[in-house]
């Protein structure tokens, strides 16, 4: 079955006053349909760049898309025009961000809010099939049920400052949700929710992809929210995708040296550990990458080969790819 | 004891309309003892009242109810001077080392600022204390003049953690430390931090959501729960037997996969 | 590379010198001035600006013929239209009305710079301790703030100008009681918000002093905003001057200056139209040009605009 969203090559560049910076290095990636894939980096690494690639939200310049191309129910992304983005962006595909609360316009109501996203996907539709004024407040109750808000009826008259952090996060969903887009992409979602409020919110995406047969995205830097709901995950360093696995095999049989090193800096609630290992160095200055595998100025296990040949991914164990020279 | 707070409360008055007022609390009541030497963890989430706690345990702000002594002196209502002298004991690093450095000063500046502020120091001997914290937290003396900006968010991070111990403070109070940095930085510094313990023979109060981390760091914790603390008490203990319905939310919001760190769950 | 390294060397052993001291600094002004350059409209004000600033410098040397800014008559060239001798033609006294327009610079600018230096000079430390300290002081500074301000700047410049005399000195006194309140208002509000910055709290958890706090931390914040404001004002300080010379409460005759040149030109519009014209270029391009560069100032002092 051929994939929903098809990354080949993708290759990004930056270009600012101190000289253009290489974000995204060759970047390869599958996503099929209701399929949940988990994009797991530190800062820099590229994650947030690649998803608003795929959103078409890259202002360019300074964005300059070197190569590659980004697949979407077998259209090249890449070449869309801005007229043709309409019918993609919010319909088929749909995004929701980090802190829910600057992303709610603070004067309007949540119904204002979430009528006029299910306006905007409606014109993508032909005249005759567009909902009128009762048909979208009737549209918009839906949504807020879907995503389990109660109460739907006075919610849509509250303003965003009167709702919690994970109720603001629900109504995000919500609209993202509404034009019905078979690709959700979530960045960071739960980073700016407390605890137990980050455990309903990733319950409620896991939830709604069974129910709607929703592929998702989902980016963060916590391996912990990821590893809650994605069925795979891909880890980035530095522009490119090191490794990229069933989420149970990448954490217990983690095979890349960064992926291996990000594991073992988490604290655990088991006893004592010893000392916590970080990884030496820090990431590079993508404006002079290092040639051959970016990692290998941070890597025990660098080589000649690694400092001068860059390692493509390899299929080492079933669905489980590797970028690197030793990883067996 | 190094620091002991009884009946600590901290109280706002919230204006809802020209007549009406209300009070939040937003530390109600909090009774705590924090061994010297030791390392106490807060655990609470947003709105529990932990970082309104850590500003009135430094004094920061006056609190509402209550006594704190630190070192065996009462030192709830203590201004001017004294108070200004108290603060070489007890210092805090922030949350977000983004924020908690001016960004037109350098780095330079940043550290020597207690120093300045309160032993006076100038000129050779003040450059030399301020290499000498830079070296202590590891960073190369490059950074002496470069801005924040120019830092990663670990880096910042120990700036902020050399300004805090330049007096040589007895008491550190860390508020999230590490929530805004990434995991191997995180893990860099937090196991920095322990080492910093023992070296410069400190106590710590770490604040945090994180209970894994606490878990690392602290011999005791106390769980916060809208400005009360719900349970207290020896981290290995709370932790694998916690007492209160509250406690047992958190551990149970904790990400399986950090909690046992041996299966996955994509159930 | 080879500046990293550079660097490394030079701070591994003694002194940092000048240069490594302030290499972030360099650094940040070589992107203003690169952010700068970029804007036609920026780069227009700074020429006008430097053009004006060297004729009011050097003004008595350039001008082709000096002594008819001190009130020569030569009634035999009285009101001749522009010529290659008399580029901007003459006035009613026979006098070259471009010399007077340079000479003039020089009373227009020292009254903006002026004007604009004392209102900031009294707004700012009002301003930011109203925004820092709060409480009475604040409702009393402000509320001061607002009676100066709901009185229309001018008519009381007026007034106080008509109560003083006129002259120059009067002139400055009044323009600069009008003006301070507009930066009580700006430095007060730009102080509240970062009273509640996290390093200003750094600084207050390791001891500070209120006075160090405000001279160290809140002041230098404020820098950027206020550079914007005090560029744009020159303009307006300049074009408020000239409104008062206009009127006839500027500077004594004959000493030139553009408001009181407009106001006697009038009578000889519109046959000689040259005589009202020049003047009146001369303030609207300098009002222009501070406007432009205060714009310019602020775009590349906009955190939001500066280089990535």
């Amino acid at each position: 079955m051929s994939a929903l969203l098809a990354i080949r090559d993708y290759r990004l560049d930056f270009a600012t006053f101190d000289g253009a910076y290489k974000v995204l290095d060759g970047i390869d990636l599958d996503v099929a349909e209701a399929e949940t894939l988990g994009i797991v980096g530190e800062t820099g690494c590229g994650k947030s760049v690649l998803a608003k690639s795929v959103m078409g939200l890259l202002p360019s310049p300074p964005a300059m898309p070197l190569s590659g191309c980004i697949e979407f129910e077998g259209r090249d992304l890449l070449r869309l025009k801005p007229r043709e983005w309409q019918a993609i962006r919010g319909v088929k595909i749909a995004m929701i961000f980090q802190d829910p609360m600057t992303f709610l316009n603070p004067v309007f109501s949540i119904g204002q809010q979430l009528g006029d996203a299910i306006a905007a996907q409606q014109r993508a539709k032909p005249a005759g099939e567009r909902l009128d004024k009762a048909g979208i407040r009737r549209h918009a109750e839906n949504m807020l049920a879907l995503v389990r808000l109660p109460d739907a009826e006075t919610l849509l008259d509250r303003y965003p400052h009167q709702l919690s952090g994970g109720m603001r996060q629900r109504v995000l969903i919500a609209m993202a949700l509404s034009g019905t887009p078979r690709l959700l992409i979530a960045d960071e979602p739960t980073t700016a929710l407390d605890v137990t409020i980050q455990a309903q919110v990733l319950a409620l995406i896991d939830d709604l992809v069974r129910r709607l047969k929703l592929a998702v995205i989902m980016i963060s830097h916590d391996l912990g929210a990821v590893a809650a709901i994605c069925r795979r995950i891909a880890v980035m360093y530095a522009g490119t995708i090191v490794e990229d696995a069933p989420a149970d095999a990448i954490l217990q049989r983690p095979r890349h040296p960064y992926t291996q090193g990000l594991l073992a800096a988490l604290p655990s609630m088991a006893g004592n550990q010893g000392a916590l290992q970080g990884i030496p160095g820090s990431i590079p200055n993508l404006l002079a990458p290092p040639a051959g595998c970016r990692f290998h100025p941070r890597c025990g296990l660098a080589s000649e080969r690694c400092r001068s040949e860059k390692p493509l991914l390899r299929e080492l164990a079933p669905m489980h790819r590797v970028a690197c020279h030793h990883a067996v | 004891m190094l620091i002991e707070a009884a009946g600590l409360a901290k109280h706002y008055r919230v204006k809802r309309g020209p007549f009406a007022a209300s009070v939040v609390k937003a530390v109600d009541g909090v009774d705590l003892r924090v061994r010297r030497g030791g390392a106490f963890g807060i655990v609470g989430e947003s709105g529990s009242g932990k970082s309104t706690l850590a500003k009135l345990l430094l004094r920061l702000t006056e609190p509402s109810a209550g006594r704190i002594t630190f070192d065996g002196r009462d030192v709830t209502h203590l201004a001017g001077e004294e108070l200004r002298l108290l603060r070489r004991e007890m210092q805090i690093v922030f949350q977000n080392p983004h924020s908690a450095l001016n960004a037109r000063h350098t780095i330079f500046d940043a550290i020597a600022e207690p120093l300045v502020v309160q032993d006076r120091l100038r000129g050779p001997a003040l450059r030399h204390r301020v290499e000498q914290l830079l070296d202590t937290v590891g960073l190369p003396k490059l950074f002496l003049y470069r801005y924040p900006h120019e830092l990663s968010g670990g880096q910042k991070q120990r700036v902020c953690i050399a300004r805090a111990v330049a007096l040589n403070p007895k008491l550190v109070i860390l508020d999230e430390p590490t929530s805004a940095l990434d995991v191997s930085v995180q893990a860099q510094i937090l196991a920095f931090l322990k080492e910093l313990r023992a070296e410069l023979n400190l106590t710590y109060i770490f604040i945090s959501h994180n209970l894994p981390v606490v878990r690392y760091l602290c011999d005791s914790v106390a769980v916060m729960h809208l400005g009360r603390i719900v349970e207290q008490g020896e981290t290995e203990v709370v932790f694998s037997t916690p007492q209160h319905s509250y406690t047992e939310t958190l551990l149970a919001a904790v990400p399986r996969f950090a909690a046992d760190r041996s299966l996955a769950t994509s159930a | 590379m080879t500046a990293a390294l550079r660097e490394a060397r030079a701070s591994a052993d003694g002194p940092a010198g000048w240069r490594e001291r302030h290499a972030g600094a360099i650094r940040q002004w070589r992107l203003y001035v690169h952010l700068f350059s970029r804007s036609f409209s920026s780069m227009l004000g700074l020429l006008l600006v430097v053009l004006f600033l060297l004729l009011a410098l050097f003004g008595p040397w350039l001008a082709p013929h000096p002594e008819d800014a001190l009130g020569a008559v030569k009634l035999s060239q009285r009101l001749q239209p522009p010529s290659w001798g008399y580029p901007f033609g003459t006035d009613e006294m026979g006098n070259d009305i471009l010399s007077r327009v340079i000479i003039g610079t020089r009373t227009s600018l020292w009254i903006g710079l002026l004007v604009t230096g004392v209102g900031a000079g009294i707004g700012v430390p009002l301003g930011i301790v109203a925004g820092y300290v709060g409480g009475r002081w604040r409702e009393a500074i402000m509320r001061i703030t607002d009676v100066f301000l709901s009185v229309p700047a001018l008519a009381l410049a007026l007034a106080i100008v008509a109560s003083l005399g006129p002259g120059i000195d009067h002139c400055v006194l009044a323009l600069a009681v009008v003006w301070w309140p507009g930066y009580v208002r700006l430095i007060e509000s730009k102080t509240l918000s970062l009273r509640e910055e996290l390093y200003v709290e750094a600084a207050r958890a390791v001891g500070a002093r209120t006075r160090r706090i405000l001279f160290h931390h809140i002041l230098p914040n404020c820098v950027s905003p206020l550079i914007v404001k005090a560029s744009m004002d020159m303009g307006m300080a300049i074009l408020a001057a000239a409104s008062l010379g206009f009127i006839g409460l500027g500077a004594k005759p004959p000493h030139p200056e553009w408001g009181a040149m407009i106001s006697v030109a009038r009578t000889y519009m519109p046959d000689w139209w040259w005589y009202a014209l020049f003047p009146g270029l001369a303030i609207y391009l300098t009002v222009l040009g501070f406007n432009l560069f205060g714009d310019g100032l602020r775009d590349i002092l906009d955190p939001r605009s500066r280089g990535r």
